[in-house]
């Protein structure tokens, strides 16, 4: 049926093929991946320590710290929550970890670096008498809230939630003074502690 | 060009003066049939002589005859799976008649399977629906997923206005299979913010095989395989091409993309293509807002030379496909109070100007793939095909990140693919036709190491072994089918354990797949396909190993290393009607999936961002039950009714809960006016329509973030009692939007058409959330859009 068929020899375009074929398996392989390397989550924070000192009284020190080692998922983060003295005025530090990697990664000096970039909210529940004024400032003269200053009034408890936000838009109405509502930005870090004043 | 080559439709050739006979209804009519491009006999074509109601069936050589015919003039109806119907006037006046049939191969559909073969023996009792070329030229400068989506029974899952992947029949990702240029798709499939890494603009074909057709492609065509498949190669000297220049006023995209292909003089057969295109576009704008972050740019180019001629042929292919795509900044949040203030907004809380910035989060996605095909014809034995591709896909995922880290993807993975496929189309033998085929897959994904964050999906290499058969017994009224395949698939993957020490564990996964189908050509108009046929797919990488927070679902996402398999049983069949001013496709599906590999909710954790649900993979058995109906009535000269209703139920068996992300049922309903043609005006056209879109009622249950933190912090077990999905936020309510286009063609000489098509999208800017998009939490649709598409074709 199809005259020029007969032009080729069929043996001989099969053993075409087969090289052909086999060419291509040669190419093709099975090569394999390489071994993984060790990353260290360079951005992963794990715990998040505030170090209440009492400015009256140089033994009166609170840390309150949550901690979840083994990053999202997996097990639980632990809180531990703090115990204030009534109507005393406390130095308040925040330090963020990555305990997850060895040595432990200070995400806190990397915050401080790009102050400009962050920024900490105390944000207050109710039935708690505290207020939080802000220590130190970045470049432009803008809050950053890893050292601070907190007031407590009389005895009673609730909530404190600590944020930490990325790219905050600090010059917003209110922002300044540590209300985030017109922060905007990402939430980097917010963990909820149930402080007892008494 | 190629329409000149292929408007060759038929020669009757040689009438065969033979011995005069007497009027008694003694007459033969007999002949040969061959395909016009390649000369090539086609077996078991069907022959009509619609007046005698008489019928043959060619036999393997092509040859037909058809007996004991009265002298008169008649209609012979040729038909032949992959070819255009034919229709002659035959005169028999006292003498038989040896005809030559030549058909033309069906250009929009299987010119590549059945010209250059490489899918000769496809699923014939499978239905194949394909995207006219009206309709593709409409969808030109949109995503390839929302071009799919105007074939009935493909919608699209979208993450924002740029990212949109085709579902078939309520599955995605690793669940449908998409063969771009013959060559199975290989990227980062799995993810559904992943889309396939394809320049529209390539395909001057889209089509949709809505069966389990894994009989013939092997793994993962669950749902359907889709196919993407350009021009063929010219085989005549001469210079050819096309040039398309496009706008769009919703987020002020331009597009260029042209292709320039020749023969070689002297050398008949041996053709080339060398084809490009840039796409740019901004921002997006929802009805009342703009959608900051959402533009792309793509620049994708491709070459192919082939050499084909009868019995022998071969063709090298090049692409490159080019995206950096941005994803709505407002769907990046981080903490979960992050995601109750997102999730339910009317509108995004960043929302800036206009801009062609793409800033973080973004894709960068470069995907390269050389394919080599051969073909020959064995004497005797049939046409083998060897196929061959190479694909290198590499996806860069760029995030909000600190520091020095901004300019470092947060995810960078490079999947190298070897193909190589065997296929040996079986010479006809007597009345059965037959098709076996060998497969070969060779995988490995790498990860980069230095971004300082844990890979999401583990670094691993596969391989996967298959073969199949499939024979037809084919006789005029109807075909039988039926086709066997194994497979064998081995993962081998390296990652670091909890405890940090370096695993390779290895897993095997062996197949068996079979189907079963009938064609009935019920008459010259109808056909009936029904097919049932079994399709599996080996859980992949991410379902067995993936770790971590989902920054676009606010859901931690735990990989289950004891998956099995999962597999399905489809039965799907489908009338086809076509006759004078009435067209009807309908298909019913039912789909049972055992194994069915979904997430479930399985604890809230509790991190320094918030409270979290855990998700795992595990398995259940589903089931999708649904209807594709295409409806075309001609209400006058010119004017077409046209109707696309798709309906599909989903169910989790398992939990008796729904199924997440199955697409809403929906009805499009339009009028195409064709304007009457003159020399210098050709295939005008205006048209209007109407998608109605129902909410999904079906949708699984809503937990709220803020009822995640809630029973979190009262320390309550929230899925001990039902650990069926859910989502966070309902489901959208239903839409319908409106949509008009309008365009004709100027032949501007005798080789050039200037072609003009403008679009309107979302005629009345109407604000509306789909649920198939998964940005509703966070932003509405984008609204009015306008085109201009323009297209000069020499």
């Amino acid at each position: 049926m199809f005259n020029n068929k007969l032009k080729y020899s069929g043996s001989l375009r099969v053993k075409g093929l087969l090289t052909l074929v086999l060419t291509v398996f040669i190419l093709a392989g099975c090569s394999n991946s390489s071994d993984p390397e060790p990353v260290n989550d360079t951005e992963l924070i794990t715990t998040v320590n505030v170090t209440f000192t009492n400015t009256q009284d140089g033994s009166d020190v609170v840390i309150a710290s949550f901690q979840d080692i083994d990053g999202p998922g997996g097990n639980d983060g632990t809180t531990i929550n703090p115990t204030l003295t009534a109507n005393s005025t406390y130095r308040v530090e925040v330090a963020f970890l990555n305990e997850s990697s060895t040595p432990t990664i200070d995400i806190t000096s990397e915050v401080a670096t790009e102050a400009d970039e962050h920024q900490v909210f105390f944000e207050v529940g109710a039935g708690l008498n505290f207020t939080y004024t802000y220590s130190d400032q970045d470049l432009l003269g803008l809050p950053i809230g890893l050292v601070g200053s907190a007031t407590t009034g009389n005895a009673g408890n609730g909530s404190l939630n600590v944020v930490l936000v990325h790219m905050p838009s600090k010059t917003a109405t209110g922002v300044q003074q540590g209300d985030i509502t017109n922060a905007g930005g990402d939430e980097d870090v917010r963990v909820i502690f149930t402080v007892t004043i008494q | 060009m190629l329409k000149k080559v292929v408007a060759v439709l038929l020669f009757v050739v040689a009438p065969n003066l033979a011995l005069a006979q007497s009027d008694d209804c003694e007459l033969k009519l007999s002949g040969v049939v061959r395909s016009s491009d390649s000369q090539k006999a086609i077996p078991f074509a069907t022959l009509q002589l619609i007046e005698e109601k008489k019928s043959a069936v060619a036999d393997s050589q092509g040859r037909f005859v058809i007996e004991q015919i009265c002298s008169g003039t008649f209609e012979l109806l040729v038909k032949f799976i992959g070819y255009k119907d034919y229709r002659v006037s035959v005169v028999l006046d006292q003498s038989d008649l040896d005809i030559e049939v030549k058909l033309d191969p069906t250009v929009t559909n299987l010119e590549a399977v059945t010209v250059e073969g490489e899918r000769i023996g496809e699923v014939a009792s499978l239905n194949t629906s394909e995207l006219s070329q009206t309709e593709l030229e409409q969808s030109r400068g949109e995503t390839l997923g929302s071009a799919l989506s105007k074939i009935s029974g493909v919608n699209v899952l979208q993450t924002g206005p740029t990212i949109a992947k085709p579902v078939v029949h309520g599955l995605h990702s690793n669940r449908i299979l998409i063969l771009n240029n013959g060559i199975r798709q290989e990227g980062q499939q799995w993810g559904q913010e992943h889309a396939p890494e394809i320049d529209p603009f390539v395909a001057t074909n889209l089509s949709l095989i809505k069966g389990a057709a894994a009989v013939k492609y092997g793994s993962d065509a669950i749902g359907g395989v889709i196919l993407v498949n350009p021009p063929q190669l010219p085989k005549e000297p001469g210079l050819g091409g096309q040039f398309n220049l496009i706008g769009a006023s919703n987020n002020g995209m331009y597009a260029g993309s042209g292709y320039l292909e020749g023969g070689v003089k002297g050398i008949r057969g041996l053709g080339w293509r060398l084809q490009g295109t840039y796409k740019k576009g901004g921002d997006a704008r929802a009805a009342n807002y703009r959608l900051t972050n959402t533009g792309v740019i793509e620049e994708n180019f491709s070459a192919g030379v082939g050499y084909h001629k009868t019995g022998i042929g071969a063709e090298i292919y090049y692409s490159n496909f080019d995206s950096e795509v941005g994803i709505l900044r407002a769907a990046h949040n981080s903490s979960s109070s992050d995601f109750q203030d997102a999730v339910g907004r009317s509108e995004p809380a960043i929302i800036e100007d206009f801009s062609y910035e793409i800033g973080v989060p973004k894709q960068v996605i470069n995907h390269q793939l050389i394919k080599g095909f051969f073909h020959a014809e064995l004497k005797r034995l049939g046409e083998l095909k060897v196929l061959y591709g190479y694909q290198k896909n590499q996806r860069e995922e760029f995030d909000i990140r600190r520091g020095d880290l901004a300019n470092l993807p947060s995810l960078a993975l490079t999947l190298n693919t070897h193909s190589l496929d065997l296929d040996l189309d079986i010479n006809a033998r007597g009345n059965w036709k037959s098709d076996a085929g060998l497969t070969y897959m060779n995988q490995v994904n790498d990860n980069r190491f230095d971004l300082g964050v844990t890979p999401l999906i583990p670094n691993y290499d596969n391989y996967t072994f298959g073969g199949h058969f499939i024979t037809r017994f084919v006789q005029t009224k109807y075909e039988l089918e039926f086709g066997l395949r194994h497979d064998f698939k081995h993962y081998q993957i390296r990652k670091f354990d909890e405890n940090d020490v370096l695993i390779r564990p290895e897993f095997d996964f062996n197949n068996t797949t079979g189907s079963l189908g009938f064609v009935f050509l019920l008459d010259e108009q109808t056909d009936f396909r029904t097919n049932i046929g079994t399709a599996w797919r080996a859980p992949n990488v991410n379902e067995l190993f993936s770790d971590g927070l989902h920054h676009g679902a606010a859901a931690i996402e735990e990989g289950n290393e004891d998956l099995e398999s999962e597999s399905s049983i489809k039965w799907v069949s489908n009338l086809e009607h076509t006759s004078e001013g009435f067209s009807l496709d309908a298909s019913v599906y039912y789909n049972v999936i055992t194994n069915y590999i979904y997430l479930r909710p399985e604890d809230i954790t509790l991190t320094t961002r918030g409270a979290f649900p855990i998700f795992r993979y595990t398995q259940t058995d589903a089931t999708l039950f649904g209807f594709d109906l295409d409806l075309s009535l001609q209400l006058s000269k010119g004017l077409h009714w046209v109707n696309k209703v798709s309906f599909l139920q989903a169910r989790d068996k398992g939990n008796d809960s729904a199924l997440i992300n199955i697409p809403a049922n929906r009805i499009r309903t339009g009028f195409d006016l064709k304007l009457p043609e003159s020399d210098k005006f050709k295939d005008g056209f205006v048209s209007f329509s109407a998608l109605g879109v129902n909410k999904q009622r079906n949708a699984p249950r809503t937990i709220t973030i803020q009822q995640i933190e809630l029973v979190k912090s009262l320390g309550s077990d929230v899925f001990a009692l039902n650990g069926t999905t859910f989502d966070i936020l309902d489901a959208p309510a239903a839409y319908m939007v409106l949509d008009a286009s309008a365009g004709f063609k100027l032949p501007l000489n005798t080789s050039t058409t200037l072609g003009v098509i403008i679009t309107v999208d979302n005629i009345l800017n109407s604000s509306y959330r789909d649920y198939m998009n998964r940005f509703r939490y966070y932003a509405d649709e984008t609204g009015r859009n306008m085109s201009l598409k323009l297209n000069l074709e020499f």
